[in-house]
């Protein structure tokens, strides 16, 4: 019996189901799916031993550190509230806050610093560099699907599993730190949301290019990412950063709620607007570079 | 190596029109005048091939550039002078995919899914619906004898199965180029003959099958028409004998069975073509009183004729006349300079 289909095959149709097709092998990674999740289970946890066992509030340890008390002590009682009133005091107040505490370390150091990028790395790296390391990408490659069509379908695909673990994962985290957590998760998720799209777009196109994207992959996070951002260095070279803008985003947010940040002397910050034009602009021109170096790259068999 | 060196050269100044596939339909793949390197390394070299409705086996030693070849034609690589095409259509080109249906050799799969689900989600990718799809891979699967075993992880396939699993998602969209390398690997022998008699009904249907493979006596079965590669170059393409006559170079040995063996070797001597005879020892388990001679002859053509003459003339009796060299084994391996052996 010869069956002929009742519709035409369409290459649109085709692409649709590649994005499906992508994204259920993305879920088929069951390592990077267990690492992940572990990574947040751990995260998860100690943020919420932090939280009830030693709360984010660091006013009492920094003034002792800095012995205020001990200056009130022999200045006597009446000079107390002018150096309670001090900007320098007032600052060191701020700076150990709830909130200024966990931004900090929770927030800047920690999410944005190492777990977003390394999530990210993880899924979009895996969209093409699995199909790339088991060689099984010929079977996408003599489908009837232009090849930029191949590359957008798997960064479609890549992009709800990035968003889902980083915003999901923010948001997990920030819920296991009780209030504080919540005011967090309120001011910069919008952020994240940003970063995620920006890093996704860099690491599918890394997946794209190099045979290695893990290994390249952490080399970008881990030395251009942070040397570029993580570091204190004056300057616009930070600029060439996705981290930056990201930074300036939640500064922004930090900033809006009385949160103090890093000093604006070696953080000079570009406004919310153009930081959201840049990380919106460069996912749209690296997946579009994406888009025309994959369509122009010989991908063999047997390579 | 001087045989192959002078027979590449006598080859490469045919024109295309002498050794093209004789058929008057456009070419289903077609290159013209294609090279590919890689770095320093060439792949295909100055390759200009036409291919239309029928099989064609592709032989050549490992590294002659058959798989360079066939990526060329599935439009994995680009070429880096000249172009293929097929069916007019740039084979690099997405919609040249539509014709084309590949069999790798690679034995990459998703090897979580079944074979049924792989062959699905393949003509999903073609871009038919769910309905279509699921009817489709049924057929596919019926048609290369796996519809009973699809279920099975592809994890858990023998060679064989996973060669015909390739096989059905390459049928799927019923392109009229498949290009299959090493399809009967791993395949048993009953497999073997089944898949065969595929080759054949896809050939008989019009479709174009570019057949690579290392099995020269399963490829002989199917057809005679070969194109011979070595070191990156078409060194001939056409059929067995069309080969085999332009080897003059290479004087071809006959094996002819008769009961005056002596008579027939001095007859034989005076012709200017035969350039050796050999009386093989008598063989005791032969009736009667019939001995082979093994005649080495240039110019085949003109030395059966000349052959078949004397033996009415003089009245002989001939029981046996067979060429033992114009097999695809031996042809590649007067063409290769070596054994044959791929």
């Amino acid at each position: 019996m010869i069956v002929s289909p009742s519709i035409a095959p369409t290459p649109f149709r085709a692409w649709l189901y590649l994005i499906v097709f992508s994204f259920r092998q993305l879920a088929r990674l069951k390592q990077m799916v267990r690492i992940a999740v572990g990574l947040l289970v751990l995260t998860c946890m100690v943020t919420a031993l932090v939280t009830v066992r030693f709360g984010w509030d660091r006013t009492e340890q920094r003034i002792r550190r800095s012995h205020v008390r001990l200056v009130e002590f022999v200045a006597g009682g009446m000079a107390a509230p002018v150096i309670e009133s001090s900007p320098a005091v007032q600052l060191m107040k701020k700076e150990s806050a709830p909130l200024a505490v966990y931004s900090r370390w929770m927030v800047f150091f920690i999410f944005l610093g190492f777990l977003l990028p390394l999530w990210n790395l993880a899924f979009a790296t895996s969209a093409l560099g699995s199909d790339r390391e088991n060689r099984s990408l010929i079977w996408l490659m003599t489908r009837p699907i232009p090849r930029w069509g191949i590359y957008l379908a798997k960064f479609f695909a890549v992009l709800p599993w990035c968003i889902l673990l980083n915003l999901g994962g923010f948001a997990l985290i920030c819920l296991c730190s009780g209030r504080v957590g919540r005011e967090a998760l309120q001011l910069y998720w919008p952020a994240v949301l940003a970063a995620t799209l920006a890093f996704t777009a860099v690491f599918h196109m890394i997946a794209a290019l190099f045979p290695r994207p893990a290994i390249v992959g952490l080399l970008y996070a881990f030395f251009f990412e942070t040397i570029l951002s993580e570091l204190p260095v004056p300057g616009t070279v930070k600029r060439f950063s996705i981290n930056y803008y990201a930074r300036c985003l939640m500064y922004s947010a930090a900033g809006d709620s009385n949160v103090p940040v890093e000093s604006a002397s070696l953080f000079v910050p570009v406004s919310d607007r153009v930081a959201w034009l840049v990380l919106i602009g460069v996912t749209v021109v690296i997946t579009a570079a994406g888009m025309y170096l994959f369509s122009r790259t010989e991908y063999r068999d047997d390579a | 190596m001087q045989n192959a060196d002078s027979i590449n050269k006598e080859l490469s100044s045919i024109p295309n029109s002498e050794i093209r596939i004789p058929n008057s339909a456009m070419p289903v793949l077609m290159f013209d005048q294609v090279t590919k390197w890689y770095g320093p390394v060439i792949g295909v070299n100055h390759v200009s091939l036409e291919l239309r409705p029928g099989i064609t086996g592709l032989v050549g030693a490992n590294g002659a550039g058959k798989s360079t070849l066939l990526r060329l034609a599935t439009g994995q690589l680009k070429p880096n002078i000249g172009s293929v095409a097929v069916q007019g259509v740039d084979a690099w080109n997405w919609q040249a995919k539509r014709h084309v249906g590949y069999c790798p050799d690679i034995d990459a799969f998703y090897e979580d899914m079944s074979g049924r689900q792989f062959v699905r989600s393949m003509a999903r990718l073609c871009g038919f619906s769910k309905a279509d799809a699921h009817a489709l891979t049924d057929q596919m699967l019926t048609r290369v004898g796996m519809a009973d075993r699809a279920d099975r992880r592809l994890r858990g396939y023998s060679k064989g199965m996973r060669q015909r699993i390739k096989l059905a998602q390459a049928l799927l969209h019923e392109p009229i180029l498949l290009i299959l390398d090493e399809p009967l690997s791993g395949i048993d022998p009953i497999g073997r003959q089944e898949m065969l008699d595929l080759f054949r009904e896809l050939a008989a249907q019009g479709k174009c099958l570019l057949i690579s493979s290392h099995e020269l006596e399963e490829l002989e079965k199917l057809t005679d028409q070969v194109t011979i590669m070595a070191r990156g170059r078409i060194a001939a393409v056409g059929t067995l004998t069309q080969i085999r006559d332009l080897l003059d170079d290479q004087p071809l040995t006959i094996r002819i069975d008769t009961d005056e063996p002596r008579s027939l070797a001095a007859l034989l001597v005076r012709s200017p073509d035969v350039v050796g005879v050999e009386l093989e020892p008598r063989v005791l388990y032969r009736e009667g009183n019939l001995q082979s001679l093994i005649v080495r002859a240039k110019n085949p053509k003109r030395f059966f004729r000349e052959v078949t003459r004397m033996v009415v003339d003089e009245n002989l009796n001939v029981s046996h006349l067979e060429a033992l060299d114009d097999s695809a084994h031996a042809i590649l391996g007067y063409l290769l300079g070596g054994s044959g052996k791929t």
